[in-house]
């Protein structure tokens, strides 16, 4: 029963699972409310069970067993304002509009001993991106919409070796896909100018497991203060399920002299639908965090995260029957930093919370695509936390994350070149029962 | 305590609003810096390049997109007269109209259908600007005798009449009109002229040509010396579709590689094969007995090529020798006074070895296919001519400390109807009649006398 519960679980969280964009390229560090409302400082003083996701060594500081269920809302708007090359001034785009769901379970046991344990699941990783009207978007030939859906399951266990020290471990598997759309194109034959639409390229994979694993510790010298490290693994997915399908757009000028040669051609150079295989890097990230509580009723931490980002090196992609159209995406990330700084105040009937994060890019200019258009983020968050009943907390969070402009500088690699517009609204409640 | 948490929920609100609601607006052209340049009087003096001839011919629909018509509107501002052709235009012998894409399948390129134009602006009261004339020499800048006369034997061009409308030399209308900025593109017609006749041999040797280069800039400092001036290098011959279509080589009917054959015999390796050898090509001239026509497949007849119709090696060594030489008289006369130097020379090899990639289209030299170059297989495409505005823009800017925004290149992707994709299973594109439709392009000259 609890195995068909997990099952379920999962198969829930699939189909919740984030397409989200502009987290923090393709991390989401959105999991917990309670945290986020301190602007995802958390690594030392989070106190509830998405403390399996930001610190696990904390939950052994966590009473009896505890369930959090949450869920998150993320709304990217992202435009852009073309420059030369191409498509040059005066052009603008925008993506539609969607908000996300990001929903996380997480369960704690506290042994009363020295141990805990706790069960997770999570989307540490995810993006989603879709371009206005793809069929004129003018860098449709290189992304008109993208998803990249990462599905964590946990095991944890930590050990209190002291009431001051504590450590902790998880075992992490990650299920990820990925899907790709774009249009392609070619001149338009006999004298109308332009380019047309000739066939729409999709590569899209099944889930993926890949191993991963996280670990924490957590010292507590005194009441007054935590100081935390967490460390949470690379992963590396090798896909080799992929599909790529190339469906012909036909094409028609109204003039046959043109028109069948032309769609002929085009059939003609179209590969085959075929297998497909890629690797999906997903960055490792190590966290540390101090809290300090001046007051009972206060607590403030700052948290310093480094992101692995430079594994991001390229997409690789394999075409099956034509190896001749393998490509590669080369990205080169770089490692990136964050600063997260909340404060907490408990108040007797509810508590509140406010942060900043600062989140740095880790695109170069040539790597600021369409897909994702990477820049240096600044963040501001509040959230309020009141009980439901004697068991049951809930905590909200309202995130506004705020990236400076994302330019190409004349270098994108693919020779769409901008600036991008992004902002990221998120917000978020979790209902956390304790018994 | 609470008041605070209350303001801050609000600001944090007012900027997501304003943040989440607001698109971003369009980046507009950045205005033009001349730097040390001055752009009040602009004038272009150059050949079909600067005049903007495209398929065999000039034409309204394509002048605009010559790269001194593209600079002018980019540097705004300044007056920049020059003539017109309507219709479908004239080539550069006033025989006929511009080329055009019939069919793709088979591939048909010739002039049906379309109609000869007149030329335009000619009662225009002042001088223009653009002084480029098809065809035209470095010679042509100064001389007053042999270019405006239909009867005289060294008579060319029936541009030049049009672009000079006997007002005096093009150097009296840079006099008159004392511009601030010159460009200044000649030689490829010195160059062109022989390669496209399958001749190694260029009219004015290297030492001839930079003597008149020299004492032609030395003119024009006469009559505009306070002009700042971007000058052009000269293109190699054999970096344009004209001489890279035709393979030398092909395979005989039992697979085995076969020379095509020349009026020496079997041609030597890397012998160029020249657009005007498409009719003998396609009816299997060139091709041994038991081969076919890498064109049409008819049966390899063993009759030879002419020699007006092939570059051999040390033909097309020679010509890049004068190539070289001249770019080095430029680079010299450049340097000593001053001037901004287009390399051109290197913007065509770079193209033809790597071709452009450009919103998400790969364009190449291939001659029809490409998409860089137009239909006579040596003049660029509306897209060519922005490669090249850009050339001139990057070197003013580099010369001058401008800042001269580059043009859009997609407002270049036009309705240039030889920007198509090759039929399945294509042979290589070849123009019918080419012969008689190049001659009027490159027409024999003989040295003023």
């Amino acid at each position: 029963m609890r195995t068909r519960t997990f099952i379920t679980a999962i198969a829930l969280i699939a189909a919740l699972v984030p397409t989200l964009a502009r987290a923090s390229a393709y991390q989401i560090y959105e999991q917990g409310a309670a945290v986020l409302g301190m602007a995802g400082a958390g690594t030392a003083s989070v106190n509830d069970p998405s403390a399996l996701f930001f610190n696990p060594a904390a939950i052994t500081r966590l009473n009896g067993q505890q369930l959090l269920v949450g869920g998150n809302l993320i709304s990217p708007v992202v435009s852009f304002a073309g420059t030369p090359a191409y498509p040059g001034y005066g052009v603008t785009e925008e993506w539609t509009r969607q908000s996300f769901p990001i929903p996380n379970l997480y369960y704690t046991y506290n042994s009363g001993k020295k141990w805990a344990a706790g069960l997770a699941l999570d989307a540490p990783y995810g993006l989603g991106m879709a371009w206005k009207d793809p069929e004129r978007f003018t860098g449709r030939t290189i992304i008109t919409k993208g998803d990249l859906k990462a599905i964590n399951a946990s095991a944890t266990f930590a050990w209190a070796f002291n009431p001051k020290w504590s450590a902790a471990v998880g075992l992490d598997e990650i299920w990820a896909n990925v899907s790709l759309h774009s249009i392609e194109t070619a001149p338009i034959p006999g004298g109308s100018g332009g380019t047309a639409n000739v066939a729409n390229v999709e590569l899209s994979t099944d889930y993926t497991p890949a191993p991963t694993w996280n670990a924490g510790v957590l010292f507590a010298p005194n009441e007054r203060w935590r100081i935390g490290a967490h460390y949470r693994s690379f992963a590396v997915v090798e896909i080799d399920n992929g599909r790529a399908n190339f469906d012909q757009i036909l094409y028609s000028s109204g003039n046959p002299a043109f028109d069948g040669p032309f769609n002929a051609a085009v059939a003609a150079g179209l590969p085959p639908d075929q297998k497909a295989t890629t690797t999906l890097n997903l960055p490792a990230i190590w966290s540390a965090g101090v809290s300090y509580s001046p007051q009972p009723a206060w607590t403030i931490e700052g948290d310093l995260n480094v992101l692995g980002w430079s594994i991001f090196k390229d997409i690789p992609i394999h075409f099956e029957v034509t190896p001749s159209a393998d490509k590669t995406m080369v990205e080169n990330y770089h490692d990136t930093i964050q600063f997260r700084v909340g404060a907490e105040h408990r108040l007797p009937k509810w508590t509140y919370r406010f942060g900043y994060y600062f989140d740095q890019g880790a695109a170069p200019p040539e790597s600021v695509t369409p897909l994702l258009p990477e820049s240096d983020r600044h963040a501001g968050t509040l959230g309020v936390g009141f009980p439901l009943g004697k068991t049951i907390w809930l905590d909200v969070y309202e995130l506004a994350i705020f990236p400076v402009r994302a330019k190409t500088e004349g270098r994108n690699r693919d020779g769409f070149d901008g600036e991008y517009k992004t902002f990221v609204n998120a917000a978020g409640l979790a209902l956390t029962a304790r018994w | 305590m609470t008041r605070m948490i209350r303001n801050l929920a609000i600001g944090l609100a007012t900027l997501a609003l304003a943040a989440g609601c607001s698109k971003i607006t369009a980046i507009d052209r950045p205005a033009v810096q001349p730097g040390s340049a001055d752009f009040t009087r602009f004038v272009a003096l150059g050949t079909s390049l600067a005049a903007g001839t495209e398929s065999g011919g000039t034409v309204e629909r394509h002048q605009p997109y010559s790269y001194a018509n593209q600079f002018a509107r980019v540097i705004g501002g300044a007056p920049f007269d020059r003539y017109t052709i309507d219709q479908d235009g004239i080539d550069t012998f006033d025989t006929g109209p511009v080329f055009n894409l019939l069919s793709l399948d088979p591939l048909i390129i010739g002039a049906t259908g379309h109609v000869k134009g007149t030329a335009g602006n000619q009662a225009l009261a002042t001088d223009y600007h653009n002084l480029g004339v098809p065809g035209a020499w470095l010679f042509d800048v100064a001389d007053s005798i042999h270019c405006y006369h239909p009867a005289d034997p060294y008579y060319h061009t029936a541009h030049f009449p049009w672009v000079a409308r006997h007002r005096g030399t093009l150097l009296h209308q840079v006099a008159r009109i004392q511009p601030t900025f010159i460009t200044f593109e000649y030689g490829a017609n010195e160059i062109l002229g022989p390669s496209t006749q399958g001749s190694g041999t260029v009219f004015f040797d290297v030492l001839t040509w930079s003597l008149l280069l020299r004492g032609t800039l030395d003119g024009l400092f006469a009559v505009a010396p306070n002009a700042k001036v971007a000058i052009f290098t000269v293109p190699d011959p054999t970096d344009v579709p004209f001489a890279r279509t035709f393979s030398w080589i092909t395979r005989d009917d039992l697979g085995a590689p076969a020379p095509l054959i020349g009026p020496s015999g079997p041609l030597a390796a890397g012998t160029l094969v020249l657009l005007t050898a498409g009719d003998s090509l396609a009816r299997g001239t060139g091709f041994p007995v038991g081969s076919h026509s890498y064109l049409t497949g008819a049966p390899g007849n063993g009759r030879p090529l002419r020699d007006d119709q092939i570059l051999t090696p040390a033909e097309a060594a020679s010509l890049q020798a004068a190539v070289q030489g001249y770019n080095a008289a430029i680079a010299t006369e450049a340097s000593s006074r001053g001037y901004a130097v287009v390399d051109l020379h290197a913007v065509f090899k770079g193209l033809a070895a790597d071709g452009l990639s450009y919103g998400g289209q790969h364009y190449t030299t291939a001659f029809v296919t490409g998409g860089l170059f137009s239909l006579d297989g040596i003049h660029p495409s509306d897209l060519g001519y922005g490669i090249m505005v850009n050339a001139l823009i990057d070197a003013v800017n580099q010369k001058y400390g401008a800042v001269i925004p580059r043009v859009d290149l997609s407002t270049c992707l036009t309705a240039s109807s030889y920007r198509m994709t090759p039929a399945p299973g294509g042979r290589v594109p070849y123009v019918r009649d080419a012969e008689r439709l190049y001659a009027s392009m490159f027409p024999a000259r003989d040295l003023p006398r």
